[in-house]
């Protein structure tokens, strides 16, 4: 990997602390109840926002994966990493190119909300695969579009405030 | 601080936050939200609770809730003198997946998911239906 050859250790360790602070909410974002099963609050989304913002897709891409796997490896069912992943990339994919192109016009909350939108079509896609049928997809869809609408919304202002304070800190380092 | 203020405090921090373009965003989601509802109505038999009748020779000997299986199970059915079904029930539909019958009609007549639809083994008066709950609810009283 090129990466990691140009890596400096000021980012490896931002970005370590960056996945494992993920991977502390993912954990415990796990014990929040929802109201809808298979619905989560995707608050380590915060943390895949501010790599986007502070460095590039290469980095949220690493991140992503590794919080994925561990996370899925810590709540004791390995299988759910096909959802974590399916769900994670396509909202990544929409994330960046809303980020990147549309950043100017479109705030976070805005990136944020569509990526939760896509995370939950991408599990549900994975879902409809796994379990051989569509009828998940057009039942669960709507319920969890009403709901990433808050949860998206909610993600990207946190995201807002902490990147503001993050560029400071980071900057100062 | 006048409630006036406040409200301009709270608007003033929006407008910090939001960006024009989001309204693009939220209506897309909003769009594919309603579409959704709106389908749903429409396929799943206008949201009632689903169930699989199966009947033989007009009597019903299984009923099924869908939806509420997460992993398939295939019911067998014997209508005697070694004749059987095999049905497999999946998480919102029923089909019909072997047979010994001698036109194997049902076998090939795939997977029904929606109120109304049914399945009929002729040569074994076996005879699989979908209907809402609240249209002829097949149970008594006491289960409900």
């Amino acid at each position: 990997m090129t990466m990691r050859s140009k890596m400096s250790p000021k980012k490896l360790i931002v970005l370590a602390i960056i996945i494992s602070t993920a991977l502390v909410i993912h954990y415990f974002e796990s014990f929040i109840p929802v109201p809808a099963p298979g619905a989560k609050l995707g608050l380590a989304n915060i943390m895949l926002l501010i790599t986007l913002v502070l460095y590039s897709p290469y980095e949220a891409v690493l991140v992503l994966v590794v919080r994925s796997v561990l996370g899925s490896l810590m709540a004791g069912n390995p299988w759910s990493v096909i959802y974590s992943l399916s769900g994670g990339f396509l909202s990544l994919i929409v994330m960046v190119i809303l980020y990147y192109k549309f950043g100017k016009h479109i705030s976070l909350a805005g990136v944020s909300t569509l990526g939760a939108a896509f995370h939950n079509i991408g599990q549900l896609i994975a879902a409809s695969i796994v379990f051989g049928t569509f009828g998940i997809f057009y039942t669960y869809l709507p319920a969890l579009m009403l709901f990433s609408l808050f949860t998206g919304t909610f993600t990207g202002i946190a995201a807002h405030f902490s990147v503001r304070n993050l560029k400071k800190i980071i900057g100062s380092l | 601080m006048s409630f006036k203020m406040k409200v301009n405090s709270v608007v003033k921090q929006a407008q910090a936050i939001f960006k024009p373009w989001d309204a693009l965003v939220y209506g897309m989601v909003i769009v594919i939200m309603v579409v959704g509802f709106a389908n749903v109505r429409i396929l799943m038999g206008n949201g009632r609770e689903r169930l699989a009748i199966i009947e033989m020779d007009g009597e019903i000997i299984d009923t099924i809730y869908l939806e509420q299986n997460k992993i398939a199970q295939e019911i067998r059915i014997d209508a005697g003198d070694g004749k059987y079904n095999v049905i497999l029930v999946g998480y919102d539909y029923i089909e019909i997946l072997e047979s010994n019958c001698p036109d194997q009609v049902c076998v090939g007549w795939g997977r029904i998911r929606y109120t109304g639809q049914t399945i009929v083994c002729l040569p074994f008066r076996i005879v699989v239906r979908i209907v809402g709950r609240t249209e002829q609810a097949p149970v008594d009283d006491i289960t409900w």
